[in-house]
This record gives structure tokens, sequence and C-alpha cells, in this order.
């Protein structure tokens, strides 16, 4: 079995997981507390008390890198490096916006077509975003390759080597939610001249690979799906015909999702040196200093003393 | 057969920093990876910056420490890993996979959890928790000041008590009295800025550069420290420090006359914030019948003020316990010795220790002395 531990700690919530193969052998989640220092390592002592699982039997680390809140990122990251480092384990760094798209692509139905907008609270009236087209997961060996270039494949276990399929989307970017608010405007329009979303009930599709239900069983699914805590906070914003805001259950990255990515990375060999592991702030650190700036006696003519 | 060995880790300002010291206090390794080039350019320590270089930076400094002191804890980790898929096949042959012969160990990881900045106090604190978690050994939190205090036990074995101790640093000025390893008590304290802290404000002032200790002291080499009569603020008064009425005074002197030399103004300005503090420090050493000084903290780096300190306590008689510099300055060794301390004195920290920005020099009485007053000696 392959043991991986998992670390998310983005956003003002975190979590920390056991998974293996089979599935969560063990999680705990603190919910929006922002003390990530006094839950993360707790929460590692208590998913292997609970598995029954001791450290030393871990074979990879999982983490959230970002984007996300500074302080909580760097606490993950940084009690996840110390644990793969001195376990001499590697380390698969994950980024939340992946996470939180991926999250949502497993309640999707299978086969069908949406575009997923990841959107972290960036803080400052700034979020991060990232948008995804993806589809629901496969059910048959076809969606298998049609995902082996892409660059993770996630779900749960008996979803990994299904068709979760990521094109292009847009790269990460952060700015303000009124500039989030253009990109959706465009993200709707261009999903417009998509193929009308498939229309599905509870039933899955027969063994059929990508291809869509012939009928229409009355569930509209929307054109664009936004995600992330990011998602929640500027809803006003957001909120507009062919989007679909997603629910609290989507707003911050799986950590459970975050280990069965793990899993999967570490079998296909893809896992790193823990040295190497960095967090994706995507904004320029705030160089400010904690005592008043001033200017040198003879600088110029802009003496300020 | 253990030997004891603790790793310290040190994040709480601008210096990445990791060490293995003994049990016996013998350092085996101090690697300090300093971000004075990364701050320079803004011309203080910018706390979003340090916090981002301690993430980036500790591993590989951590690395370093162990391999210099003869430790592969990654393939120690390794070959635990191994034992354990071992242990999860049915061949029981396999369960016996011994650690390599002599192989040493960490016991401890020690980490810096206050005061300092708290981002990048986070950093140490959290990479010591995943350490110490993925090692099985106890984890420990060490206030700055006290890991400062423990500097200069590592360089001198033969302390006797009580002791003065001088703590100037960029964000602490200080005076203690030192009964033994563990116990202080405040006998003053900076009221506005740290010694440090009126350094680089001098130096930005006058144009010399960043960090202003070192920037100052050359200045004033080539300077005359009589040139400027510059105030010795409440030198006769108690035993708390004052620097910002001597900020302003160079500041105004320098505004009555545009043509002072630098170094002139350097020196003097280094001379006052020197009598100052070997004046307050011999008078609380006098007053407290301490059987030694002892300095501690950046500031104590500072060769005029080293100087100056040698010469006032051979004429008084009192022995004096200076560090080296690279044990005044922050680094991970000292961090190491007081966790040492801590872990057979005080216990271990809980793993859900937070990180404290503005944590104080624990006071005698602030935590249970219990197992210290057990313990003769
Ligand atoms: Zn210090």
């Amino acid at each position: 079995m392959t043991i991986v531990l998992a670390v998310e700690s983005a956003t003002d919530a975190a979590g920390v997981a056991l998974v293996d193969e089979r599935g969560v052998l063990a999680a705990v989640r603190v919910g929006r507390g922002r003390r990530h220092a006094e839950t993360v390592a707790p929460g590692v002592q208590a998913v292997c008390r609970y598995a029954d699982v001791p450290l030393a039997r871990v074979a990879g680390v999982a983490v959230d890198v970002g984007p996300g809140l500074f302080t909580g990122l760097r606490v993950g990251i940084a009690t996840a490096k110390g644990l793969a480092y001195g376990l001499g384990v590697p380390m698969v760094p994950v980024s939340s916006l992946r996470l939180l798209a991926d999250g949502a692509a497993r309640f999707m139905v299978p086969g069908s077509l949406c575009t997923v907008l990841a959107v972290v609270d960036a803080r400052r009236q700034e979020v991060f975003w990232a948008s995804y087209p993806l589809t629901g997961p496969a059910v048959d060996d076809a969606g298998l390759e049609a995902s082996a270039g892409s660059p993770l494949r996630v779900g749960r276990p008996e979803e990994l080597d299904a068709g979760l399929e990521a094109s292009a989307g847009s790269p990460p970017r952060v700015g303000r939610p009124e500039e989030l608010a253009v990109v959706l405007d465009a993200l709707v329009a261009a999903a417009g001249a998509l193929p009308p979303p498939v229309r599905s009930g509870a039933s899955l599709p027969a063994q059929s690979g990508a291809s869509l239900p012939s009928r229409p069983l009355g569930v509209v699914l929307p054109r664009v799906l936004v995600v992330g805590d990011g998602a929640r906070r500027y809803a006003e914003v957001l909120r507009r015909p062919g989007v679909v805001l997603g629910a609290a259950s989507l707003a911050y990255p799986s950590v459970e999702l975050l280990g069965a990515m793990g899993v999967a990375e570490l079998r296909a060999g893809r896992g790193v040196d823990p040295a190497t592991v960095a967090a994706f702030y995507l904004r320029e650190a705030d160089a400010r200093i904690n005592w008043e700036r001033r200017a040198p006696r003879r600088a110029g003519a802009g003496d300020h003393g | 057969m253990t030997e004891h060995l603790v790793l310290g880790i040190e994040t709480s300002c601008d210096e990445t920093a990791a060490a293995v010291v003994d049990a016996a206090g013998v350092v085996r390794s101090s690697v300090v990876s300093s971000q004075v080039d990364l701050h320079a350019a803004y011309g203080g320590v910018v706390p979003e910056l340090a916090s981002r270089a301690h993430l980036e930076l500790l591993t590989p400094v951590v690395t370093s420490a162990l391999r210099r002191a003869g430790i592969d804890m990654t393939a120690a980790g390794a070959s635990r890993a191994e034992m354990a898929v071992a242990s999860a096949s049915p061949s029981p042959s396999s369960l016996q996979a011994p650690a390599p012969p002599g192989a040493l160990r960490v016991d401890a990881v020690a980490a810096t959890a206050g005061p300092g900045l708290v981002g990048a106090l986070l950093v140490g604190v959290s990479q010591a928790k995943g350490l110490a978690l993925a090692w099985d050994v106890p984890f420990v939190g060490v206030n700055h000041l006290e890991g400062h205090c423990f500097a200069a036990l590592l360089d001198h074995r033969a302390l006797s008590w009580p002791l003065v101790v001088l703590l100037v640093s960029g964000g602490h000025s200080m005076i203690l009295a030192m009964d033994g390893p563990g116990r202080y008590r405040l006998l003053g304290q900076t009221l506005d800025d740290a010694a440090g802290e009126a350094f680089d404000k001098v130096a930005r002032f006058l144009g010399l550069g960043y960090p202003g200790g070192p920037a100052i002291e050359r200045a004033a080499t080539r300077g005359d420290p009589c040139a400027f009569a510059f105030p010795r603020a409440m030198a006769d008064a108690g035993l708390d420090l004052s620097f910002s009425g001597l900020k302003t005074a160079v500041v105004n002197a320098v505004r009555r006359q545009p043509d002072a030399a630098d170094a002139d103004v350097a020196a003097s300005f280094q001379q006052a914030v020197v009598d100052v503090l070997v004046r307050k420090t011999l008078r609380a050493a006098e007053a407290e019948a301490a059987a030694g000084v002892c300095l501690a903290g950046g500031v104590a780096a500072n060769g005029p003020l080293r100087q100056a300190f040698a010469t006032a306590c051979a004429e008084a008689d009192l022995p004096l316990f200076l560090p080296s510099r690279a044990m005044c300055t922050d680094n991970a060794a000292m961090v190491a010795a007081a966790g040492i301390w801590q872990l057979e004195h005080v216990g271990p920290s809980p793993f859900d220790l937070p990180a404290d920005p503005s944590a104080g020099l624990p006071l005698a009485g602030d935590r249970t002395m219990a197992a210290a007053a057990a313990r003769p000696g």
C-alpha cells in the first residue's frame, strides 16, 4: 500500500489526511480558525492515531502549495517539508486552485462538460483564480487514455484511472473581484458556444466513455461552476445567468482529494525532493518594513530627514 | 549510548539558522544563512520577504547543519521507512533491520517560538514540529531572548552566579540578573527604541547603509568620539534605557552643522551608546553583587562596546563573559542550548504550541521551576 500524508492549509481552514489506494484512512479538518500552527501538527498525530499507522509507514507527503493565505500556506508547507525530509520520503505539491476544481469535478455527472472557475480569497479585496474546462469522471477505460497527458488525475481511488480530463484552462491569476467578473463573462460567452450542457439523471451513462447520454433526464448543469471561498465571499459580484456558485462544501480545498492525488502521483513516480518544494504565492511580497522609512540625509533634493 | 544531540532552529528575524548541540554544551555545527542582502535595499527587515526566504532556506540550512555534525537523518529516515515496509511484510527476520552502527541521531528539535516576526517564527516552529514528528523525538519551543542568554554559556563553561546580562539587539535592550540557567530577573529595559534600532536609524539618517551596527562601527573608526557631546540619557537614574532622545540629538546636531563629518557623528553617537550601556550594566552588577557580567545580542558584536566592557570590568575586577561575535548575533546554537536546558528542567512543548511574536523573557516564577529547584547546581 502507498500511504500518503496530506497537509492542506491554504485557506483559513486546515486539514490533514492519511490516504492509500483504497481510500481515506483518517482525516481531520479544522474550519475557519486561521490557527494553523496549532492544528496542523496535532492533526498529523491525530490521523496517525486514528488510522493506527505510524509515520514511518508513510511513503510520501502531499501538500497544498497555494495560492492562498501566505502564513497559513507556510505553516502547512514548512510542516510538510519537515515531515518529508525527516522521513526521507518524496513530496507531491499541488495547487489549491487545481484542488478546488478537481474537488468540484468529483460531483459532476460522468461525461458532462463544464468550465470550473476556482477562486480563493486573497484578502485585501483580491482573489486568486484559475479556470479549468473539465469533464466529469468517465466510467470506462477510454477515459484512462484521454487523461494520460493530464498533469494530474484525481478522484476517489476507484476514479483514479478514470477520465477526469483537464485541458489548458486559464493560468492562475490574482486580481480584484471586478476583474474576475469580466473574465467570468467571457467564460460564460465561450461556454455558450459549446454544445448545450448535458442533461442527465442520477443513473450513470452506459459504458460509453465520454459520449453523452442521449436522453435528457431533467437536471440542468451549469455552463460555469465557480467554487472556492472567494466565490462565496464575492458572490454578489460574480452571480450571473449561466453561472452556478458552488456550495459551501466546495469552498475549501479537499485534503482527502489531495491525499488521493498524492497516492496517484507517487505511484506514477512523480514525487519530488522536499528541498525543492516552494509556496506558490502568485502575489509579490508586501515590501513594507516595520518602522518608518527615512530618506538618507544626503540623498539629494527629496530630503525629508 | 545516545549522545543527546539537539537540533536548534532559529527563524525569528532575518537569519535562517540551524545548529546541532550536545548535552555537554558542545556545538557540533552551527549554520547561519543571513538575509541581510535581501533586506538592505529596504533599509530594514521586510517581514513578508523574511518569511518567504525562511521557507526557501530552512531545509537546506538544516541539511547542512546535520551533515556538518555528522548526522545523516535522511538516510536514517529512509532506513526507518524501509524497516516499516519490511515490518508490513510477512517475513519476521526483516523486522530486525538495525540502524547503521554508530549512527548519530537527533534526540530533540528546538525552535525559537518568540519573540520575533510572527510569519518568520511560524516557518521555524512548523518545520521543527514536522521534523520532531518524523523522527519521533520531543519538540521544544524556545524563547529567543533566553537563547541569547545561553550563548555565553556555550562559550564559557565555568560560570558562577548571579550574572548581570546586558542583552542588546535590533529588537531588544535590557539589563537582566541571571541567577542561573532559566532564572532571570528584569532589572531595566529600554523605554523606547532598542539599541540596535538606534544604530539602524542613525545609520540610515547618515546614509551609511544597512544594517546600521556594522555601518556605524566602520564609519566611526575614522571619527572623533568627542566631536559631539551627545546626551547620555538617564545615565545616573535607574537601570532603564532610552535611545530615542539620542537619535533626535544626532539629527539636530547634523541640522545645525550640515558639514559635520559622518565619521565624527557616527563615532560620537556610538560612544554615547557605549557609555550608557557600560555605566548602567556595571551599576547593576554592583547592586546585585554579581559574580560577573555577560553580554548578549547582536549589538554585543560591536567592537568598541566589547572593548569598553573589557576595560571597565577589568577596572572593577569583575569577570566578563563575552560570547564570540557569531554567538552574539542570532544563531541556532543558542536556541539548541536553551532547548536542552528547557527539555530537562521544564519539559517538551506541546505540538499545538503557537508562535508568540511578543513573548517576554520567562522571568522567575513564570514557569514551574520545581525540576530546577530539586536539582542542585
Ligand atoms: Zn536576537
